[in-house]
């Protein structure tokens, strides 16, 4: 099918590379400011998902890389009130109160409980990328779909950009190209990251889910016969549809047959007895240690191209917005010949607002867990003793790791006396970053 | 009845459309009320431009677009649309009463760079008002005109305001209703502000002027009254058009002589005026009040002039009233999501780094105080007499003082020379404000405990 495709101009003032939710937020921060600004995506079509993605915004119940992510029901809009940025999403959403989390014995911890503010709020994301498009219609933005970029180079002022579709020039690059970016690969960012696991994924949209806890989100971590594999079950925004993540770290583990076992195993008969898969995407993801000074010779790297895997949606939106506008800035800086301040500006607020306030290694104990706590059996025991009152109400990535860590300090004493051979099985994991856990395990 | 909203905004202008808008925005249920019965009709003098278009000014750089008809503030991302017209204006000239001058870039070349010249934008603010109120309607928010406060109570989960006709009560309040803010006022925010003096000042909107150069900001300073007049010719976003203002920190020296020392009497001046033709009249006077330090009290939050030293410049307001609004969001959405409050000291955080530091009082009275320093006409030929060359283009008052000080480490040899008592008197441009404009003060005396 040919699909139609804007021609390139010859000349922008910014790039954007990637139309994700950063990639589209920093375009509207470049156009509004009436720079020129292209977005090249490598799909076909700018507003359908095609990789794998959990789809839901957190935490709706507290600051999150600064900001006090709000949607406004009344006129259906995403907002982020500390930085002024809001937009249209006329989609479904659901508000998600609870997160429930299993061991491979089915023992639980819960977090949040009762109908206070929700930890999360599940979205549709092919609605979000079609609002945000349309958005983008107001300014004058190329959106070039179906075009890959294949090198950046230096230009006459400032790079040269070579795509499918043709070449173009620039003043400056924003890399939004996802977590697996090219970008930060070709220009050699990657060189000083730390290459720790990879992720792979399946997500099924799910029909006929028997969830344990009604319309929570649910996870489980689980050892199949190749290796340990996770599952994150969350409800889709409307009709009784669920996306269910299955996940694993090792590239033995075939996802699809996971996926068929888990649908046998008696510990999850109950929940997928009725269950009938709607649709299906996969993801493969490189997981880094994060880029510490996202900005190199005027090409901008925001969203997850500069995370340790994922900033989820909301750091993605954050981000590529203050990146958006960042560019302008800079652009302006260089107009009225200002000594330049805006990239250094940026740089700082990824490091205050990212690096230094969302550690990666807490990030990493999530996926971490049946590598860190070694067996199912130890899995097991610990989520046992860690008791009925749940935890405080959160999705947020970085605070539950904290939360679960405080609780089990404080259980030190009864796993002592109870199971002192745990806490000595433990001791070489404990005393390592999970970042270590991981790639020892990993590639040994 | 009251009407019950999340947020009530009080004053009209820029900022508090702004923060209605932001407030808006995020679904709250917001109102703004105005005095006038026109949200879009200017009633009181103003310059209408945009200040330091071509340098940072509160933290930001302000971007305007022709083409898209859209005002932006870069780095925090705050842009509205702005249909009217707009002229760039591209330097600025003080002149001392026999015709020396200090200019802020040279025309010519900051010209020669097109939109990437202006120091300053003049706009037409009853436009901006119209697009400003259009975009907060589209965000949700309720307009009230009309409306005049007649006080406020804060009570334990609400404020409530009372006017002649109407009862609003709402969780937040925004006070943007300007320099002489009647909220700041009520609330308790003037306690322990300084009061320095009025500004007066009338304005004509004139055109067929003789200017020696056209489309530049302007301002002259006249000894000839009773206490020192000065004047600011902002050019109109019309062909050929000027405000002509006319201000004076005092009382005694009554505008209509100021205007007539410069328009009649002036031999420099006054053949500028010659023929020229007044199309409207505006007025307005101002308390100046060292600004407030904390913007937040209990539900009320201060913004834009309402609780500055005299004024932010329109793109400060803009800004601020934004800040104020956005913060007034996410108080409310801290609240109803039981999240520890951080919002509102985000704001007076910001308050304080990005006006009450970088914007010191001291400094933007200093613009006014030159006249009271070097207290005869002779003194200020005198040195305007010294500068030779252009100082860099600027049209900001903070940042025009920081070029005269330096322009002062310069010139200050040559002055020692062959003026050595100026420069005594120039010293006196340090000490504190508050003893500079004593005079002002004094006269100011009598009209200092009436807020309009």
């Amino acid at each position: 099918m040919m699909k139609e495709r804007t021609a390139m101009k010859q000349q922008y003032d910014v790039i954007v590379a990637g139309a994700g939710p950063a990639g589209l937020l920093a375009a509207k921060a470049v156009a509004q400011n009436g720079y020129s600004v292209a977005v090249i995506e490598r799909k076909a079509d700018m507003k359908e998902v095609t990789r794998a993605c959990g789809q839901s915004l957190l935490p709706p119940n507290e600051y999150f890389f600064g900001d006090l992510f709000h949607y406004n029901a009344t006129d259906k809009r995403f907002c982020f009130p500390v930085m002024g940025l809001s937009f249209p999403y006329t989609g479904p959403v659901k508000n998600l109160y609870e997160w429930h989390m299993y061991s491979p014995g089915m023992q639980s911890m819960q977090f949040g409980g009762g109908q206070t503010a929700p930890i999360a709020l599940s979205y549709d994301k092919q609605i979000m990328l079609s609002c945000l498009v349309d958005e983008l219609a107001g300014y004058q933005v190329d959106l070039l779909a179906d075009t890959e970029c294949l090198g950046i180079g230096p230009g006459p002022a400032g790079f040269v950009v070579a795509t499918s579709a043709g070449q173009s020039m620039c003043s400056l690059v924003i890399a939004a190209d996802g977590t697996n970016s090219r970008i930060a690969q070709q220009l050699g960012y990657n060189n000083n990251r730390r290459h720790i696991a990879n992720l792979y994924a399946k997500s099924y949209f799910i029909q006929g889910f028997n969830s344990p806890c009604g319309q929570s989100i649910v996870t489980a971590c689980t050892f199949l016969a190749d290796g340990p594999v996770y599952m994150f079950l969350l409800p889709r925004p409307d009709g009784d549809a669920w996306n269910l993540l299955v996940l694993s770290l090792e590239e033995a583990v075939d996802l699809q047959q996971a996926f068929v076992a888990l649908r046998k195993d008696p510990r999850y008969a109950q929940w997928f007895k009725n269950v009938k898969v709607l649709q299906e995407t996969a993801a493969v993801e490189y997981i880094y240690s994060p880029i510490i000074k996202p900005v190199r010779n005027g090409v901008i790297i925001t969203g997850d191209a500069g995370s340790c895997q994922e900033l989820e949606c909301l750091g993605a939106m954050v981000t590529g917005w203050k990146a958006g506008c960042a560019a302008a800035t800079a652009l302006k800086e260089r107009e009225l010949a200002l000594a330049p301040q805006a990239l250094a500006a940026y740089e700082d607020w990824w490091l205050n607002t990212y690096i230094k306030k969302y550690d990666y290694q807490d990030y990493l104990s999530i996926f971490g867990l049946a590598y860190t706590m070694v067996k199912p059996e130890i899995i097991d025991y610990i989520f046992s003793i860690m008791g009925t009152e749940p935890f405080a109400a959160t999705f947020n990535p970085y605070r539950s790791v904290g939360l679960i860590g405080q609780r089990m300090q404080s259980l030190f004493p009864k796993i002592m006396a109870e199971r002192p051979d745990i806490l000595q099985q433990l001791g070489p994991t404990m005393a390592m970053f999970p970042a270590d856990v991981l790639a020892q395990t990993l590639k040994g | 009845m009251a009407h019950i909203y999340d947020i009530v905004i009080i004053g009209a202008g820029p900022a508090g459309l702004l923060a209605a808008t932001a407030a808006g925005r995020a679904g709250f249920r917001t109102a703004i009320l105005e005095r006038k019965t026109d949200i879009c009709r200017i009633e009181r003098l103003c310059g209408q431009t945009i200040v330091s278009m071509n340098d940072y000014y509160f933290d930001d750089l302000a971007c305007y677009s022709r083409e898209h008809g859209r005002i932006s503030f870069l780095r925090s991302g705050l842009s509205f649309p702005y249909t009217g017209p707009a002229k760039n204006l591209y330097s600025w000239r003080i002149y001392s009463p026999d015709g020396g001058s200090m200019p802020f870039g040279n025309p010519a070349e900051t010209r020669q760079k097109g939109d990437f010249g202006p120091v300053g934008l003049a706009y037409d603010k009853e436009v901006l008002l119209k697009d400003l109120l259009a975009d907060a309607r589209s965000a949700g928010v309720t307009a009230f005109s009309g409306l005049d406060v007649k006080g406020i109570e804060l009570r334990q989960d609400t404020v409530a305001v009372s006017t002649g006709a109407e009862q609003v009560e709402a969780s937040y309040l925004i006070a943007a209703d300007g320099t002489n803010s009647r909220i700041a006022e009520l609330a308790g925010f003037n306690q322990g502000r300084t009061f320095y003096c009025c500004l007066l000042a009338r304005g004509f909107e004139m055109q067929g002027l003789k200017l020696p150069e056209p489309d530049i900001l302007i301002s002259g300073i006249t000894y000839a009254t009773p206490a020192p007049g000065l004047m600011f010719i902002f050019p109109r976003p019309y062909e050929g058009r000027y405000m002509v203002t006319f201000l004076a920190l005092e009382p005694t020296a009554p505008l209509d002589g100021v205007a007539r020392a410069f328009m009649q009497d002036s031999p420099f001046f006054s053949p500028w005026f010659k023929g020229a033709e007044t199309l409207r009249e505006l007025a307005s006077s101002q308390r100046i009040l060292s600004p407030v330090l904390q913007p937040c009290r209990g539900r009320v939050l201060l913004a834009g002039d309402a609780g500055s030293c005299q004024e932010l410049e329109n793109s400060g307001a803009m800004l601020c009233g934004w800040q104020a609004g956005l913060a007034a969001a996410a108080a409310l959405k801290e609240e109803r999501a039981g999240i520890a409050p951080r919002a509102l000291d985000e704001y007076a955080g910001w308050w304080k780094t990005t006006y009450l530091e970088k914007c010191p009082h001291e400094v933007y009275l200093m613009n006014f105080a030159l006249p009271y320093v070097l207290d005869a006409e002779q003194d200020l030929n005198s040195l305007f007499s010294f500068v030779s060359g252009p100082l860099a283009p600027c049209w900001n008052p903070y940042a025009a003082i920081a070029l005269i000080g330096g322009l002062m480490q310069n010139i200050g040899p040559a002055i020692q020379q062959k003026n050595p008592a100026l420069l005594q008197k120039l010293a006196g441009m340090g000490k504190p404000m508050k003893d500079v404009l004593a005079p002002a003060t004094r006269s100011c005396a009598g009209i200092e405990a009436k807020p309009q």
